[in-house]
Parts: structure tokens; C-alpha cells; sequence
């Protein structure tokens, strides 16, 4: 340790012998408070030295404006708060999530229904509405089916009896987004044996105390809770009604093939907007049941004749993934199912991927290919222009799926 | 203002080229203490927080080596790089901000005499210490043990700063709002001076005792030696200087001027020997021997060339002459290139180095076997190999984590290896749902950057899920519905996740006392849990809380995992 | 020579003397002068050593205004429009000027418990805030204060939630607990919390206080509303008061008996509560309830907002009625239901 206090610099520089000295200074040395600036013994100084210096400091002011410029950019996805409204899969715009206060699609929209639902001795009872997310508070279990049909929202009413509250018809309006969808849920949900009523603007059937209806992007679903004359009566009530009440369309052109130029059943027409086969590819797809029940031909519209040619390639691969070559006949490559042995094939006519899926045999196969050829070439195609992205994964239902509008805060 | 004795602008002085570093350095530590000021929820925006991190080339050469790999920023490595390869260590005296705390502070308590400076500012042979420590650190990192966070400046200052400076920083805030507050003012007036404004409670930090000592140890080194740390331990220093044999410019020393008075010695920063032959690899650029030189001998220049070998006559007889004039310096040296370290020693390092990764990875902590339960590390970070290769110890995500939930590793749970990276605690905080922000900060990569929809698992990462840091487990024993018929499931309560991870069995039950008490004994869903920990914070069991978690289940980890789950191709 | 060297050592004698003995004299003092004193630290019992807890208490009738006899007690207000729905509510039960004068000092104590975006209906809406500061402002208020002690980190909560942008725009101080802003509360008869800490700083010369509260479902309470609100007033060890929740919700209405309080029905957290976190968990209910009386207000919520009027109330509502302090019984209380916009 050192017993006094160092003596301070000495503040005369010259000679290095008089700088080592110990004589003392003139002044104490202040380093905290110095008057005269910081000393150097140097003897010259250049102007070069200062412009490289201002050249230094103009470089701070450079970083200094960089790192303003930084910090007033932040990644907005950093404190976003997006994020955590997607749980579940669930879009933002629904029932519950949009801007509130704001007039916007997020509100409830009025119903298509009419007014004059209940019949004399009814009451219409609270009109209640589900959007993508708060389907399942209605229909716990069955959500995933609509959701696959484009499902946009669901208009639910319940009509009582004044006698008997238990006794009630429960009407579900699924808005779909669009015919195909309304027919193809519709196809999906009717139980065998029964026939659809077709009419120019929709299909419906009455299956003892339940009626199904689709008009346009509506698929409506009113099931009676008995098979009371009362219930009947009221379902033969609504059926008019609603028939003409909500707006229709024209069935969609795979309706127009198969019932109109192929002659088959409306029946036995079903459309598929994603997963057909249980292909994660195969989206948009039309399909008719032949006589046997198990032969199915089916149809995709594409943008042109490459995209025929591919998507019905990839059927190919699909069907051969869980089956072996049965052969080249009627200008495609046909596979035979390895575990149940029916025949599956596709190939492409124009725009349109046509395919035989699940017939019993090549011969049936082939000549069930050969009528659906022939009836797509009689197709306008123009159709297929009409088609978004037939086939190739970009289906209306993802479009439902996407967020569409910003969380309000 | 009057001109200078030799004429020249009064400017020309004021703002020579010592003056422009001094605030130089003064500009760069304030920016890096500005950096560490807005690493904080309510102050990040945008700010480039980990830049002087990102700019240390011994953090992006060193996880380079462990990884093979530049990871996003720290390709900015080159802008102290290249001006190294031009100037030589630049950064030490004019950019770092340790070496700038270590210069400020000998400064300000310096007591000696010139005399006793110019001694002090000689060469010594411990400072090739430093070259060693690069070389171990170096050779560990290429085994893929990344170690060089125990020293690199960068990082001991950022993780000292974080773990004592901010919460003191704190404590100053809250004290001070306090005393204004009761005096009728708004005690928000001192938050700028805290570093977590708004966090609820005092933030605390594991083993901040242990981090504080050290820096109040290697800054009063100092008053031993001055800037002992960067001339001794440093060793980016030695990296820098290592690099610095290929720089282009660097402080010539004219014989022909030179009395040999050993002034310049008097504030010599590096120890570098301006007054004999210039060791490249020591020298800070600091400018202090030109200031000092009254003969002006010394001038820093482009490519000079050692004079000695043409040096005539004898030096000793004073006969000695340079270019025709006359030698005043009886030293003809002026330069060494390289370190002074013997071949032998980079040698002894190296196998030092070599000896030192199987004595580190054997030990147990680190392994997939053995490792310790409550080495719980944040979301996004690699798979403990991986993490030990990328890890810096600079503890910004201990510094910018909003719930202190981030605690620097003792020996306990990461072992030596681990030692100061990040765990979590979870009696002290929890893992944020909402929350990525130790991802953001990361500068290598050990926190990979991850959205928050990667984090919750939700859009793109719906299939992968959300990450999980560990699973919660119930301690049935300490649980007051379970042992001691009292109602509680905090819990269920704050279990952020949707559906619960804790559901609850629910039973109505006659007490001891004969009151009827509805209980919900709480249970855990594995396949939920995401190992935040908020179950456990908020457990009123403090001590040794009925939930807890552990690492068992943590989705960075394949050999950690808990339940059977199907594994994707690419995992 | 001697003489000289003699009287130096006696003058430095008597300096060194003079010191120790004033060092003595004061230890003596400070250690046995008797306890009251000037500069004596004397403690013979260990009682001036402990710690003096500081207990503050709340005025005698809370934040409340004279009850009217004439105006309903629950204001309700359907609609789309949050904004104008909430004024609706509030001109329902007799219009802010019955509750906020010019000059007062109102504190709104909203429910930012979580990080959460609003959309997830487990904090207040920032709109609904955001409307009822823009109301109290125009009464006339001098400060608006909106202050809650989060569960998770306050900042975060109070940013992501939406609440720091929306009060802040509308003219109102966050007030962000820090460890210096609580402070003891007494109240006098409640069960569990006659002393615990309390987020003081907010209300140092507050006049008036409003709850604006979501409609959240509840994992142990079963519904968290207006009343339950209150719970983020306190600091401590909160986590114990999940061992009697229901007690404690009944002591916090005996805590604050405030000027007003707003149910925030624009969302109903219907289940997963009180955190959500998904939209599936939350859903729409068009209704802004204002009251004079939390408690009706909540069974209002219970039963039309959250839709479990087939079950029964939870237990609070009859512990909270049996101090006299709410009407579990909404639809005996004067109402004005309004459909606006």
C-alpha cells in the first residue's frame, strides 16, 4: 500500500528527466474539474487529424440514425396480437371477434327465413344464429361435415306447439356459400331409399317427419320432434313456404351432365368440395352412383387440358396406392382395388378429369368411361372457366377458413 | 479562441483525435447502455438490443466454429472485423463499452505518479494469459462447447448489467417513486430510471450476489493493473489482437525524433511499448502516445516500414544515422507483429482446450441421461447439444423477460457448462403465453426466433402444437383439496391454455369439523400441459408448491419426452 | 523545550479525552434515556423496534350516490352500437350526471387480468372502456383514473388486452401497480380480508369509483362479473382466497360499494373461464347492463348473458344478500331495458 498520496503529474513537460522529477507542481491536479482543457505535450497538430475526427463523428451520427431509424420499425408480428386469436383453427371474423361497435360483417345478419313460419296453434320461437366458431354450441359433433361444405352460417329456429311445448319443429338453415355445396351436403345427408323432388331451382324430399331442402346456397334441415298429424302438418305447411320464400338458383352444371345428358337419378348425384375419395387433392368433385350402387363416375372441371391431364394422373397415383395395374383399355391405365377388387380409373376429356371408381369389373369399368366421355364432350367449356382452381387444392372452403378481417384490438 | 504554438487552428486541438475518441467511447457505451435500457417490454420496438453482441466477432467466429453456421444478425461481426483488419484493435478503445468502464474507472481512482504510470504501462508476460484463455475457449467451442460467454467483454457485460445493475436500477426507481410519491408527487416521474418499469414486484436474479462481486473485482483491478481485464483476460482482445499482426496501419515511431523518455508510456492504454518496438497485438489505437510524445516522434500511418536494417553506423557510438539524419533513440526496433507467445504455449493452450470438452461433457448435467429436472429452458430454444453450441451466456433474455421467470443457470442445473444460461424458475415467475420476446433478443440463435403462432401452436403450426417447456405434475401430498379438505384449484384458474390442462375431479365431501365442502381435486392432462409454469407461481403452497413443473415432456427434446407421440418424417 | 512538548500533550490529551468522552455520554444516552426522549433509541420491550403498520380504510358508505327511489336499479341496453349502448345503459339509471360531478376524481376499475386480446372476452372491452371515460370526461370529471392489478405481467396485460390504447385515447391515467402502491386496508366485518394489501395509489383522493366488468364464466366461482371484479383491487397472497372464493367475493362487495358498475355483456366468456383463450370459448351478447347494485346486475348477467338461469346461482349471490349488500333477485329490482340501434 502506498503511505501518501502520489504526488500529482508534473504539468511542465520538457525534458523527460524533469518530468521523472519529484519536484513539486505548480498546481494540484484536478482530473474532475479541469479548467484548461485536457494537456498534451505535443508540439503540432494537423488539420488532417481533425477532418478524419469529424469524419468519425459524422459516423456516429450515422449509427445513431440507423439505430432511431431500427427502433421506430419493430416487426409488427413481434406484439401482435393476431396470434392468439387463431386457436382452434377458429377465423376472425365470426360472431363474437369482430371490431365491436362497428357495423361490420361480424354482426349478425338478418335471417333469410320468413315470418310466417307457425302454422295456427304455433309459435315461432327464438331466432338464434352460429358462425364458424359457436357451430358446435348447436351442433356438437356434426360441425366438421358443414364446415367441409363451405359452411358460412347456420339460422336456427324453433317452432312450439302452444299445446304442447314439447312438441316442436326445429329448422336449421345452413347457409353453404354456394349451390354445389347445398346440393352436396343435401346428397351427403339423405338416407338411402328416399328420391329428391327436383325442381328448377333446388331439390327437397320429405322423409316422414323430417324435410330436407336445398334452394340456392341453402341447405335447410326442419325435423319434427314426433310423427304427430300436427308435426306433418306443419311441415307440409312449411314446405311451400320456404320453397318459394328462399331465393333458388339452377342446379350446377355436374347436375346438368349427369341427370340431364347421362340420365341418371338426381339422387344419385353427389358433389364433394374437398377430400373425394378420401384424396386430399381431389376438391370440386361431382359424382354419380350407376344402378349396380358401387360404380361411380365422376367428373372435375380444370382450368384447361393440362390441368386434366395432370389431375388425372394423380387419381392414378391415388387409386394405385392402394391398388395394382389391371390394364390399359379405353385409352386409360385401370386399377384393380387390392383388397376389394374393383376396378377405379381416370383420364381426361378437354378440360374435364373424368374417371370410374369401385366397378366390379374392367369391362363395366370401361364402358361406364365411355359415356361419361362421350357426355363431357357435349359440356360447354366455358363451364370450366367459371371453375376457381378446380382440383388443385385452392377450395372454397379454405377461402372460409382465412381470416378476412382484423381482431379490433 | 487563440491558435496553437505551431500555428495551426485552435479546433485542430480541441477536436484532435483523442478528444473524437473519448467521445467516441463515450457514444457507444451510452448506446449500449441505451440498448440495455429499452430491452424491455414497454421500450423494444425495434431497437436492435442485442447489437453489441451481434458485433463481437468472437461471438460470431466462436458459434461459427460450434455450429458451422452464421446465424441471422451476427453477420455483423464484420463491421469491428474489417476495421480491425485496417487499424488493428480499435474496438478495444474506441467501442467496447467494458473496456471503456475499465478505462474510466482507473482514470478516475488513478493515484500514481508518472513515474509509477509509465511503470505500470509496461509490457508484461502475463498478458499473454489472454491468448491462452482464446485458444481453450476456441478449441472448446470447435468440440461444440461454447464457452466463451465466462469472458468475452460483450457478454459478461450484458449478464452483469442484466442481473445486477437493472434490478438495482429497479430498486432505485421504486425507492425514489416512493419518497416523492409520499411527499404528494407522482412518483411515475423516476420509472425512466428503472429497467422493468411496470413489473409488479422487485425483480430478483439466482447468484446476482456471485456476478456483482465479479465486477466489482475486475474493475478494481484497475487500481493493480491498469485495464487489467482487457490486457490479461480478454479474449476478444486476443482475438482482435491475433488479427491485428494483418492491419494496415499502425503507430510509427521515428528514431530520428525519439529521446527515449518513455512518456508515451504514460497513458498507454494496451501496454503495446510505443517508446521501443510496437507490439501490434497489444496496441489499443488509442492515440495517448502521440498526445504524450513531446518531440512528436509518434504518428500512426499506412504500411511503415521497420527502419533498423537501415540504420547506419553504431548505435552505441552514436554514430548511428537514418535517410542522412542523425539517430536520437537508442532502440532501432519498432515493431512486433505477432503475440509474444512462444510456439510451445499456443501449443500447451490447444491441448488444454482438448482435455478441458471431455472434462466438461462428462459431466452429467448436460446429458441426455442425468440431467437436471428444473432445467427448464424458454420456448424456442434447441436441444440441449445444440443449445450448449449457440449459447452465450449474455443473458439478454433474462434481462428483457417481463415475469423474472428467466433465471441464470447455477452449477446446479446446467452444470459448468451451463453455468448463467437461462432456466426457468418458476417460484419466482412463469412463461408468459402471449409472450416471445427472449426469442427476439437471442442473438445466436440458442432462442431460436420464433412467432407467436409457432409458440401457441396455432395457424402453419397447428400440426407441430404448441411448444412445451416442460409438464406439470401435482404433488397430492402438499394439495389442499387433495390432503387437507380445503377448497383452492388456483390453478385450474390460471391455466392459460384452451381447453384447461387441469381438470378437476369434483366431489362433495363432509370435513373433519362436519362441514360440507364441495372439493375439486385437481388433475393434469399431459397431452395439454405446455409447462408454463403459471400453475405452479400461483400455487399458494409457496414453498414447495403442490403443482410443478419439470423438463420431463419438452418438445425440443426427443429424448425428454414424456408421452408416447406420433413422430413426423422430419423430426 | 519540555514545557512546549508538555503542553502539546495536554492539549492533545484533553481533545482525545473531550472525544471519547462525548462518544460515551452519547452512546450512554441514546442507549438508556427513557424511550420518549429526544435522541433516545431506548426499546425495553422490543414494541418501539416493530414495524408500525399503517392501515387506511375507505370512506364510511363506499363510493356510493344517494339511492333513488323513483330511477331503476339496472339499466339494460341491446344493440350493435357498444357506444351508444353504453350511454343507454347509464341514462338508464338516472344519466352520468346523477354519478359523476365536475371536479371529481373518478377511478375505473376494469378487468385486465390477463394477457389477452380482447376478442377472447377475459378482459373488459377496450370500446366499452373506452365510451364510458369518454362519458365521465364529459361530466366533468378533473381525473380519470383506470387502474388493475393484473394476474400476469401488468404491462403486457394492460397492452395486449387493448385497454393502455383505448384508456389513454380517451383521456384517462393508467395506473400500473407497483410494489409501493399498496398499502394495509381495513374492512371493517369482512371475514377473511378485514386487513390485506390494497392497490391504494388509485384511490388517494378519489371521489368516485366504477367497475366496467366482462361477463366471464368461472372454473371455482363459476361466474366472475361485477362483483368478483373487485379481486383486482387486491395485492398479497391472493392465491389463498381460492380456499373460501365464495367468502371472499362476499367481502369484496362489503369492500367497495362503488358510485356504479358497468357489465361488459359485448362478450360472454361462457366457458374455459376465467382465462378463455379461444374464440369457441366466447360469444356474442349485444347487452350492456348499468347498475347501482352489483349483485342484480350479475344475476341479470348470470341468467341472460351466460344463459344458466336453469341453474342455481352460485353460492356468493346469497352470502353477498345476506350482508344486504345486492339483490340477487334482478327481476324484482326497477329495470329499463332498451333495445338502442
Amino acid at each position: 500500500m502506498m503511505k501518501h498520496r502520489a504526488v500529482p503529474d508534473d504539468t511542465t513537460p520538457s525534458r523527460a528527466g524533469d518530468a521523472m522529477s519529484n519536484m513539486r507542481p505548480r498546481h494540484n491536479e484536478d482530473r474532475l474539474f479541469v479548467r484548461d482543457g485536457r494537456k498534451s505535450y505535443r508540439r503540432s497538430y494537423s488539420f488532417n487529424e481533425f477532418r478524419i475526427g469529424m469524419a468519425v463523428l459524422l459516423a456516429l451520427a450515422c449509427v445513431l440514425a440507423w439505430v432511431a431509424w431500427k427502433g421506430a420499425h419493430p416487426d409488427p408480428d413481434l406484439l401482435s396480437s393476431d396470434a392468439d386469436l387463431l386457436i382452434k383453427g377458429g377465423t376472425i371474423a365470426v360472431e363474437g371477434s369482430a371490431p365491436l361497435g362497428t357495423s361490420g360483417s361480424g354482426q349478425s345478419n338478418s335471417s333469410p327465413l320468413p315470418s310466417n313460419l307457425a302454422l295456427p296453434g304455433w309459435t315461432v320461437g327464438n331466432m338464434s344464429q352460429f358462425g364458424w366458431d359457436n357451430l358446435y354450441v348447436k351442433i356438437n359433433g356434426r360441425e366438421d361435415y358443414y364446415k367441409s361444405f363451405g359452411f358460412e352460417r347456420l339460422y336456427f329456429v324453433s317452432i312450439l306447439m302452444d299445446e304442447n311445448q314439447g312438441t316442436a319443429v326445429d329448422i336449421e338453415l345452413y347457409d353453404l356459400g354456394s349451390a354445389a355445396n347445398a346440393l352436396g351436403a343435401y346428397a351427403g345427408e339423405r338416407s338411402p331409399g328416399t328420391r329428391p323432388d327436383v325442381t328448377e331451382s333446388g331439390m327437397g324430399h320429405l322423409d316422414r317427419n323430417a324435410l330436407f331442402l336445398t334452394r340456392g346456397a341453402y341447405y335447410l334441415r326442419a325435423i319434427g320432434s314426433d310423427e304427430s298429424p300436427e308435426v306433418l302438418a306443419e311441415l307440409a305447411h312449411l314446405r311451400p313456404l320456404l320453397e318459394n320464400s328462399l331465393t333458388g338458383e339452377p342446379l350446377p352444371w355436374g347436375y346438368a351432365l349427369f341427370v340431364g345428358s347421362m340420365g341418371f337419378d338426381p339422387g344419385a348425384v353427389a358433389y364433394a368440395p374437398e377430400n373425394a375419395f378420401s384424396f386430399g387433392f381431389a376438391n370440386h368433385v361431382y359424382s354419380a352412383t350407376l344402378d349396380d350402387g358401387d360404380t361411380e363416375v365422376f367428373v372435375v372441371a380444370t382450368r384447361d387440358g393440362a390441368g386434366a391431364e395432370a389431375l388425372a394422373e394423380q387419381f392414378h397415383e391415388g387409386f394405385m396406392s392402394y391398388g395394382t395395374e389391371a390394364g390399359t383399355s379405353g385409352g386409360i391405365e385401370w386399377v384393380k382395388d387390392r383388397y376389394v377388387g374393383t376396378i377405379s380409373g381416370a383420364g381426361a376429356n378437354g378440360p374435364w378429369t373424368i374417371g370410374v371408381h369401385a366397378a366390379p369389373d374392367l369391362e363395366s369399368a370401361v364402358e361406364a368411361y365411355g359415356s361419361i366421355r362421350q357426355a363431357v364432350g357435349s359440356l360447354d367449356p366455358a363451364i370450366a372457366d367459371l371453375v376457381p382452381e378446380a382440383g388443385t387444392g385452392e377450395g372454397e372452403s379454405e377461402a372460409a377458413d382465412a381470416p378476412t378481417e382484423e381482431g379490433g384490438y | 479562441m487563440n491558435p496553437n504554438k505551431d500555428g495551426s487552428p485552435w479546433y485542430t486541438r480541441t477536436f484532435r483525435i483523442t478528444s473524437v475518441r473519448i467521445f467516441t467511447q463515450a457514444f457507444f457505451f451510452s448506446l449500449f447502455m441505451f440498448l440495455l435500457w429499452v430491452t424491455w417490454f414497454s421500450r423494444l420496438q425495434g431497437y436492435p438490443v442485442s447489437l453489441f453482441l451481434e458485433v463481437d466477432p468472437l461471438v460470431g467466429i466462436a458459434t461459427a466454429l460450434s455450429t458451422h453456421t452464421i446465424y441471422r444478425w451476427l453477420w455483423r461481426g464484420l463491421w469491428v472485423l474489417i476495421p480491425t483488419l485496417l487499424l488493428g484493435r480499435v474496438f478495444c478503445n474506441w467501442m467496447c463499452p467494458y473496456g471503456t468502464l475499465h478505462q474510466f474507472f482507473g482514470w478516475l481512482f488513478n493515484i500514481r505518479n508518472n513515474r509509477n504510470n509509465i511503470d505500470k504501462n509496461r509490457y508484461r508476460g502475463i498478458y499473454q494469459l489472454k491468448y491462452i484463455i482464446l485458444t481453450v475457449l476456441l478449441v472448446l467451442a470447435a468440440f461444440g462447447s461454447l464457452q466463451i460467454g465466462l469472458l468475452d467483454p460483450i457478454c459478461l457485460l450484458v449478464r452483469t448489467m442484466a442481473i445486477t445493475v437493472a434490478p438495482a436500477s429497479d430498486l432505485v426507481a421504486l425507492n425514489l417513486g416512493e419518497f416523492i410519491a409520499d411527499r404528494g408527487g407522482d412518483g411515475r416521474l423516476v420509472s425512466f430510471l428503472s429497467s422493468a418499469p411496470g413489473a409488479p414486484v422487485q425483480r430478483i436474479f439466482t447468484g446476482a450476489w456471485f456476478v456483482g462481486i465479479l465486477i466489482i473485482g475486475l474493475v478494481g483491478m484497475n487500481l493493480i493493473i491498469p485495464r487489467f481485464f482487457c490486457r490479461v483476460l480478454c479474449p476478444l482482445g486476443a482475438l482482435l489482437g491475433v488479427l491485428s499482426r494483418f492491419s494496415l496501419w499502425r503507430i510509427d515511431r521515428d528514431v530520428t525524433k525519439c529521446t527515449d523518455c518513455d512518456l508515451c508510456l504514460k497513458h498507454c492504454e494496451g501496454a503495446s511499448d510505443p517508446q521501443a518496438a510496437l507490439r501490434k497485438s497489444e496496441c489499443f489505437v488509442c492515440f495517448n502516445c502521440i498526445d504524450d510524445c513531446p518531440e512528436d516522434a509518434l504518428s500512426f500511418r499506412l504500411a511503415p516500414v521497420p527502419v533498423k536494417d537501415r540504420i547506419i553506423g553504431k548505435i552505441r557510438e552514436g554514430t548511428a544515422s537514418l535517410f542522412g539524419k542523425p539517430l536520437r533513440s537508442k532502440i532501432p526496433e519498432t515493431e512486433i507483429v505477432a503475440p509474444d507467445m512462444p510456439r510451445r504455449r499456443w501449443v500447451f493452450a490447444t491441448i488444454t482446450g482438448v482435455l478441458a470438452y471431455p472434462f466438461l461433457r462428462l459431466s452429467a448435467a448436460v446429458n441426455a441421461r442425468g440431467f437436471n429436472e428444473k432445467a427448464i429452458r424458454p420456448p424456442g430454444t434447441v436441444e440441449e447439444s445444440e443449445f450448449l453450441e449457440r449459447c452465450i451466456k449474455c443473458d439478454q433474455c433474462i434481462n428483457v423477460c417481463p415475469t423474472n421467470v428467466l433465471q441464470p443457470s447455477t452449477l446446479a442445473e446446467g452444470g459448468f457448462e451451463g453455468l448463467w444460461t437461462p432456466v426457468m424458475n418458476f417460484s419466482v415467475g412463469f412463461c408468459q403465453l402471449n409472450c416471445t420476446l427472449c426469442s427476439e433478443v437471442c442473438p445466436t440463435g440458442a432462442i431460436q426466433k420464433i412467432s407467436l403462432e409457432q409458440k401457441i401452436g396455432v395457424a402453419e403450426h397447428e400440426e407441430a402444437g404448441p411448444i412445451k417447456l416442460g409438464t406439470a405434475f401435482f404433488n397430492r401430498g402438499r394439495c389442499l383439496p387433495w390432503s387437507m379438505e380445503t377448497p383452492c384449484v388456483v390453478c385450474e384458474e390460471v391455466c392459460p391454455v384452451t381447453p384447461k390442462a387441469i381438470g378437476t375431479y369434483d366431489e362433495e365431501f363432509t370435513r373433519w369439523d362436519g362441514k360440507i365442502v364441495t372439493l375439486n381435486k385437481p388433475y393434469m392432462r399431459p397431452e395439454l400441459c405446455i409447462g408454463c409454469g403459471i400453475c405452479e407461481h400461483e400455487c399458494p403452497v409457496l414453498d414447495d408448491a403442490a403443482v410443478y413443473v419439470t423438463a420431463i415432456g419438452e418438445t425440443r427434446s426427443d429424448n425428454r419426452s414424456l408421452l408416447l407421440e406420433r413422430r413426423s418424417g422430419n423430426t | 523545550m519540555p514545557q512546549d512538548h508538555k503542553r502539546i500533550e495536554r492539549r492533545a490529551f484533553l481533545k482525545k479525552a473531550g472525544t471519547a468522552g462525548a462518544l460515551a455520554l452519547g452512546a450512554g444516552w441514546a442507549s438508556l434515556a427513557p424511550p420518549n426522549w429526544l435522541f433516545s433509541l431506548r426499546d425495553p420491550d422490543g414494541e418501539r423496534g416493530k414495524p408500525r403498520k399503517e392501515v387506511i380504510r375507505l370512506p364510511e358508505n363506499g363510493f356510493a350516490v344517494e339511492p333513488s327511489a323513483t330511477l331503476p336499479v339496472l339499466g339494460v341496453a341491446r344493440g350493435q352500437n357498444l357506444d351508444a349502448m353504453v350511454r343507454a345503459s347509464i341514462d338508464a339509471i338516472g344519466g352520468i350526471s346523477r354519478f359523476v360531478s365536475s371536479g371529481d376524481i373518478v377511478v375505473i376499475k376494469p378487468n385486465v387480468a390477463f394477457e389477452r386480446s380482447a376478442a377472447l372476452g377475459a378482459t373488459s372491452n377496450p370500446v366499452v372502456l373506452a365510451s364510458l371515460i369518454r362519458i365521465v370526461r364529459e361530466a366533468g370529471a378533473r381525473e380519470i383514473r383506470v387502474a388493475d392489478n393484473p394476474i400476469e405481467s401488468p404491462e403486457s396485460c394492460f397492452q395486449r388486452s387493448g385497454i393502455r390504447q383505448a384508456a389513454v385515447e380517451a383521456g384517462a391515467r393508467i395506473y400500473l401497480p407497483t410494489p409501493a402502491d399498496f398499502d394495509t386496508l381495513n374492512v371493517p366485518g369482512a371475514t377473511w380480508i378485514e386487513e390485506w394489501p390494497f392497490f391504494w395509489r388509485p384511490f388517494i383522493g378519489a371521489d368516485k369509483v366504477i367497475g366496467v366488468a366482462p361477463v366471464k364464466d368461472h372454473n371455482l366461482c363459476r361466474a366472475s362479473m361485477t362483483t368478483k371484479n373487485w379481486y383486482g383491487l387486491l395485492g398479497g397472497r391472493r392465491n389463498q382466497f381460492h380456499q373460501d372464493i365464495h367468502g371472499i367475493i362476499s367481502d369484496l362487495a362489503l369492500m367497495m360499494k362503488p358510485t356504479f358498475v358497468l357489465l361488459d355483456g359485448s362478450r360472454v366468456l361462457f366457458r374455459s373461464g376465467p382465462t378463455g383463450g379461444s374464440l369457441a370459448d366466447v360469444r356474442e351478447g349485444h347487452t350492456i347492463v348499468a347498475s347501482t347494485d352489483s349483485l342484480a346486475a350479475d344475476a341479470f348477467g348470470w341468467e341472460e348473458l351466460l344463459g344458466r338461469g336453469d341453474e342455481e346461482l352460485p353460492d356468493y349471490f346469497a352470502q353477498v344478500a345476506a350482508r344486504g349488500l345486492g339483490n340477487p333477485d334482478w327481476r324484482s329490482v326497477t329495470i329499463k331495458d332498451r333495445q338502442v340501434g
